[in-house]
């Protein structure tokens, strides 16, 4: 393994860092920008490779929404719990730390919002269930083969991702494009729900200060911290544009509620004790997204 | 006749529940890798099959879906722990989200004792907040028993029955359990070893686990939640002394030895709202268990089988 002379703290200090992180799952959303922002830290691991190359390993693998359920439930199992242990397996009796990217969607519908990394967990939906089932396979077995880890719980991380959006993927996206270009949208509980929204480049930024210096073998929440409504966002968007489309209030269709969450955002406490604050504005970021869509039209 | 889908349903507990289910007229369908063998008659209908390629459409019709699939034991949860996650807490959310999609209303999911992990000397009702499962195959199991109650809405009713250590004669013979395992131990090597006597266990025969099962199946709909199912707590001195009188009135010579050895599972239990809802009422003792074993033992049988102990079959499968 390389890389290993690294000082705690150093990249906190001064925004650089000599440190090799093997990243797993690096050709995804958040894995892509990681690999591209630190190019000179990250080691992009092939995919059907299990071999950290590095002590610091960033795992990102997983699948990345409720609906592969009933299409194949394997998929989730395999890709959420099968190949995290195939990759464990390679760090048995080495020093690596395992960090392991999970989701907010392990809480689950609650009351007790902001979400801070001690609440109830009670995921809904299949995927979710996996991931808090990958969160504890993790524990458990870290612990008993003695290998250090963390688990950074991701808020709904934004940006401008021009090729895979979708109403399942990168939706704030897809979503704001559909204003733009005039098309009306559907918008479930009439816009009301809230989310976690952070920017993929502070996303980023966030898991590499808690590489550097966070505590080891602890749950880290990564978010703004700050509540938006998805409406709110969506009726700036038509304000913005002059778009002429509707946001159709909609029932959610009985799948979504059985799987989905209404209102979620993340208790940041821990994160900001890192002395970390996000960089990027969420309204300008917003004000990103329609010139981008703007300029690719269609 | 009513439709009920045992997963799992070829194991300990499964063998006899399944018969008792088709004795009381019940259209019983089993699913099972059978690992253990295949101890049904014809009656059974069973499926060779993994739980997870089970599709909500092969579910539709069905009045009960009970799984008692899964890693049965610490050992195996130890052995491997990619199968535990995997098979105890992925795949039984799996099938309980399948059936809800089906319309099965009911939904019985086998949980454990297990989950309560050390808890000193308090005794635990279902309610007790201070769940802190210390082992990887306990916290798989809450994790699924977790899962699937927080499915629960009007038309799906989930109930959990975390049971104590099972005990006493099946078909699909195990004695790598406390009570059979001091039985079998007594049996060959006329002792019977107590590694720490002062730890506690809830305890429950094997039929009395089959009439929870059936109380649950039969309760009424708007019933859903976790129940413990024990017969009572002992301390494993205790059993050891349980065993070792049945035995000895039954014309064997046993002795116990007593070690020192730490173990940090240990919890006894409140069975009180099982009674109370499920009309859950146990029969059998552990001094039952022991005699239904010494009664169903085959001259000559071969204790040592790899067949009785589960993670001797897990191992030499994975």
């Amino acid at each position: 393994m390389t890389g290993d002379l690294c000082v705690r703290g150093f990249y906190k200090e001064t925004g650089m860092s000599s440190e090799k992180i093997s990243v797993f799952g690096g050709t995804g959303f958040i894995g892509g920008r990681f690999c591209e922002k630190y190019n000179n830290n990250a080691i992009k691991i092939p995919r059907d490779s299990r071999v950290p190359q590095s002590k610091q390993v960033l795992y990102l693998i997983s699948t990345i929404h409720n609906y592969n359920v009933f299409d194949d439930p394997h998929l989730d199992i395999n890709t959420n719990l099968t190949t995290l242990i195939e990759t464990l397996e390679q760090c048995k009796g080495t020093d690596a730390v395992f960090n392991f990217v999970s989701s907010w969607f392990v809480y689950g519908q609650t009351k007790d919002l902001p979400a801070n990394e001690g609440s109830n967990c009670n995921p809904r939906g299949f995927y979710s269930i996996t991931k808090r089932c990958a969160e504890q396979l993790l524990i458990s077995y870290c612990e008993t083969f003695n290998i250090k880890y963390r688990i950074f719980r991701l808020s709904n991380v934004y940006g401008v991702n021009a090729t895979k959006v979708s109403i399942k993927r990168n939706a704030l996206q897809y979503l704001a494009n559909e204003i733009v270009q005039g098309r009306d949208i559907n918008l479930y509980n009439a816009g009301s729900d809230i989310r976690d929204y952070m920017h993929v480049d502070d996303t980023c930024r966030a898991m590499m200060v808690c590489m550097d210096s966070a505590p080891l073998n602890e749950i880290i929440n990564i978010g703004s911290g700050t509540p938006q409504q998805i409406g709110q966002v969506m009726n700036y968007v038509k304000e913005k544009t002059k778009s002429k489309s509707e946001l159709v209030p909609v029932t959610p269709p009985d799948f979504h509620k059985k799987v989905q969450v209404k209102d979620m955002y993340l208790d940041i406490t821990k994160l900001k004790s890192l002395d970390f604050t996000p960089e990027k504005d969420f309204w300008n970021q917003i004000d990103r997204i329609i010139d981008i869509s703007k300029e690719n039209g269609e | 006749m009513k439709k009920v889908l045992v997963a799992g349903g070829a194991g300990y507990i499964g063998t006899l529940l399944s018969a008792e289910l088709v004795e009381r007229g019940y259209d019983v369908h089993v699913v099972d890798l059978l690992w253990f063998g295949n101890h049904f008659n014809k009656r059974v209908n069973v499926s060779e099959r993994n739980i997870v390629d089970l599709r909500p459409e092969d579910l539709e019709g069905f009045d009960s879906v009970v799984f008692l699939g899964g890693l049965s034991n610490d050992p195996m949860a130890k052995y491997n722990p990619s199968m535990n996650f995997v098979e105890n807490s992925a795949v039984p959310s799996y099938l309980a989200f399948a059936a809800k999609e089906a319309g099965v209303p009911r939904f019985v999911y086998a949980s454990t004792c297990s989950v309560y992990g050390y808890t000193a000397n308090k005794l635990l009702d279902e309610e007790s907040d201070s769940i802190s499962p210390q082992y990887p195959y306990g916290i798989s199991k809450l994790s699924a028993e977790r899962s699937i109650i927080n499915m629960t809405d009007n038309k799906f009713r989930p109930i959990a029955l975390r049971k104590g250590t099972v005990g006493g004669w099946s078909p699909r013979m195990r004695f790598d359990l406390v009570v059979n395992a001091m039985t079998k131990s007594a049996l060959t090597d006329g002792v019977i070893t107590v590694n720490n006597p002062s730890i506690w266990r809830p305890l429950v025969d094997v039929r009395d686990v089959v009439s929870a099962y059936v109380r649950s199946i039969e309760s009424n709909i708007e019933l859903s939640g976790v129940y413990n199912i024990s017969e009572d707590n002992y301390t494993i001195g205790r059993l050891a002394d349980v065993v070792k009188d049945t035995l000895v009135e039954r014309g064997h010579e046993v002795s116990i030895e007593t070690r020192s050895v730490q173990d940090f599972r240990n919890y006894k239990v409140l069975n009180t709202k099982a009674q109370m809802e499920l009309d859950f009422k146990p029969r059998f003792t552990p001094r039952d268990s022991v005699l239904s074993i010494l009664k169903n033992v085959k001259n000559g049988i071969d204790f040592e089988d790899k067949k009785y102990y589960n993670i001797k079959m897990f191992k030499e499968k994975f």
